[in-house]
């Protein structure tokens, strides 16, 4: 016992006996009693976390997170002992002595643990790759919503000219066995024109998904506007003077862009029939000039019925028309701008619509005056053009 | 296109069956089910908007041809109205959508049955009898 006691004695500093808690607070016992009970409050509030942490933990599959979180939750409960157990041990503590043997454990285990926590990156990592995921996970999401309704659409507009000519020849069938020749002229105009809405649709399907999926480089050489932009609309002369529009073009003679003619015309082809379809009086114009930057716009101006505010936003997206309850299917399946506004970024330019309901559209297409070969990078939008304007 | 073939009239000898409403928005096939339905023996109306169709159901229809989408909103509006009303009609859709979801949910209002598009004479006839 007095081994034991001179033992005791020594770590408490022997002669020089340093002083517990209880002694720094000269024994008052209401606030060592309160210091104690707040700071095992605090004890108790770390076990519980350390608790729940350890019951979660289950869940995870072993692997380098679970490992990482083992390492985290031991530097947690680490701390929790350092700071806020050995306080109670403290206040009746008088071997200070010892206390550097718990030292040395300390250290040990600091080190320890801050060597370990370099596998927290693990931990962010995984999240990171969570974070990922559940952003791929979204865009998959709208990806198959988009082919979705791409393939309702295209499952809609090519049944009903079929359904069309299925049902004329059918009636057809029936004309004939009943040997009636009633309207059979008319019943074969009716195959022939929906064969010929199948036809265009199934040629439409064919080039949206060759610009989708083509990879192919510009044709990129040297075009005069003027001659380009003439020849495009002279295929629509006879369209418009069908119709009693006007269809005129103005262009500076010396205005070229180096480009691929063969997209740019089939850009100027959907935009003008587009305005042929969409207007019917009035007339159409096709305009173009330089802009800053080294780029050129080109206009098509109608005067046509407009397009409501509400569309403007959706007005270049696949199929819009199919999702336009007010639209009138055989006045087209809305690829055609999709299909423009495609070509027009394969050639480094975009198309921006400027349009008031009623009075008339005009749809601007922005191109570089020279790209670089073979750029099919994405331009910045198109300025908006002012309809007061012009 | 062409304009639409002339509906033609049940032939005398013919007894009515009944009368029909066909609710297509597209002109050629309105005219070509009407024509087909009248040599059935079908007395026909054909319309091809809602806002033509709501109003005409309010004489007894026997049957229905309904299109889903339709240029003034979703066929199936006239569906709801015939259900709410608890009309006689017996209803026979015809879509070209094939999105399993909407035909379930145009189901779930028991049509008679729901016809895809191109519609098949034989099995549109045996659902007209």
């Amino acid at each position: 016992m007095g081994a034991f006691q001179t033992f005791v004695d020594w770590f408490s500093g022997g002669a020089n006996q340093y002083h517990t808690l209880l002694h720094c607070m000269n024994g008052d016992t209401f606030w060592i009693a309160t210091t104690v009970s707040l700071d095992l409050l605090v004890a108790v509030g770390y076990v519980i976390i350390a608790f729940h942490w350890w019951q979660n933990q289950k869940i995870l599959p072993p692997g380098s997170a679970k490992k990482a979180l083992a390492g985290m939750r031991n530097i947690f409960v680490f701390c929790g002992i350092c700071g806020y157990l050995f306080i109670p041990v403290k206040v009746f503590w008088p071997a200070w002595r010892l206390y550097d043997i718990f030292l040395v454990l300390l250290v040990y285990s600091t080190w320890r643990y801050a060597l370990e926590s370099r596998q927290m990156r693990v931990i962010y990592s995984e999240l990171g790759k969570s974070s990922k995921l559940a952003e791929d996970l979204r865009q998959s999401r709208e990806e198959s919503r988009k082919k979705g309704f791409f393939l309702n659409a295209v499952s809609h507009d090519l049944r009903t000219p079929l359904n069309a000519l299925s049902l004329q020849a059918g009636l057809l069938e029936m004309q004939i066995t009943h040997g009636s020749a009633d309207g059979v002229r008319e019943i074969a105009g009716e195959i022939k024109a929906n064969a010929r809405v199948a036809g265009e649709l199934l040629d439409l399907l064919l080039e949206y998904a060759r610009i989708n999926e083509s990879s192919e480089k510009n044709a990129l050489r040297e075009v005069s506007l003027n001659e380009l932009l003439t020849d495009s609309a002279g295929t629509f002369h006879s369209a418009a003077t069908e119709k009693g529009l006007t269809l005129d073009v103005h262009v500076p003679a010396e205005l070229s862009v180096r480009t691929d003619p063969l997209k740019l015309d089939r850009i100027l082809r959907n935009l003008v029939a587009n305005a042929i379809k969409f207007t019917p009086a009035g007339g159409i114009t096709i305009r173009a000039h330089e802009a800053p930057g080294d780029r050129v716009i080109i206009e098509v101006v109608d005067t046509g019925i407009g397009i409501a505010p509400e569309h403007h936003a959706r007005l270049f997206d696949d199929f819009f028309q199919v999702a336009n309850i007010e639209r009138d299917r055989r006045k087209g399946f809305g690829l055609g701008l999709a299909i423009a506004r495609q070509l027009a970024r394969q050639l480094g330019g975009d198309i921006a619509c400027q349009s008031i309901e009623g009075r008339g559209s005009i749809f601007s297409l922005e191109l570089p005056i020279a790209p670089a070969a073979g750029d099919a990078a994405l331009a910045e939008p198109a300025r908006s053009v002012s309809l007061a304007a012009n | 296109m062409l304009p639409s073939p002339s509906p033609r009239e049940a032939s005398p000898s013919q007894q009515i069956k009944g009368s029909v409403l066909v609710v297509e928005d597209d002109p050629s096939s309105l005219g070509a089910l009407s024509s087909i339905l009248r040599l059935w023996g079908w007395d026909v109306r054909g319309v091809s908007t809602i806002a033509d169709a709501l109003p005409l159901l309010e004489k007894p229809f026997g049957r229905l041809i309904l299109d889903l989408m339709l240029p003034d909103g979703d066929g199936v509006l006239i569906l709801r109205h015939i259900r709410g009303r608890s009309l006689p009609t017996e209803v026979i859709v015809t879509t070209g959508v094939s999105d399993v979801h909407r035909l379930d949910e145009v189901r779930h209002l028991s049509p008679r049955t729901i016809l895809t598009k191109p519609i098949d004479l034989e099995r549109l006839r045996t659902c007209m009898e």
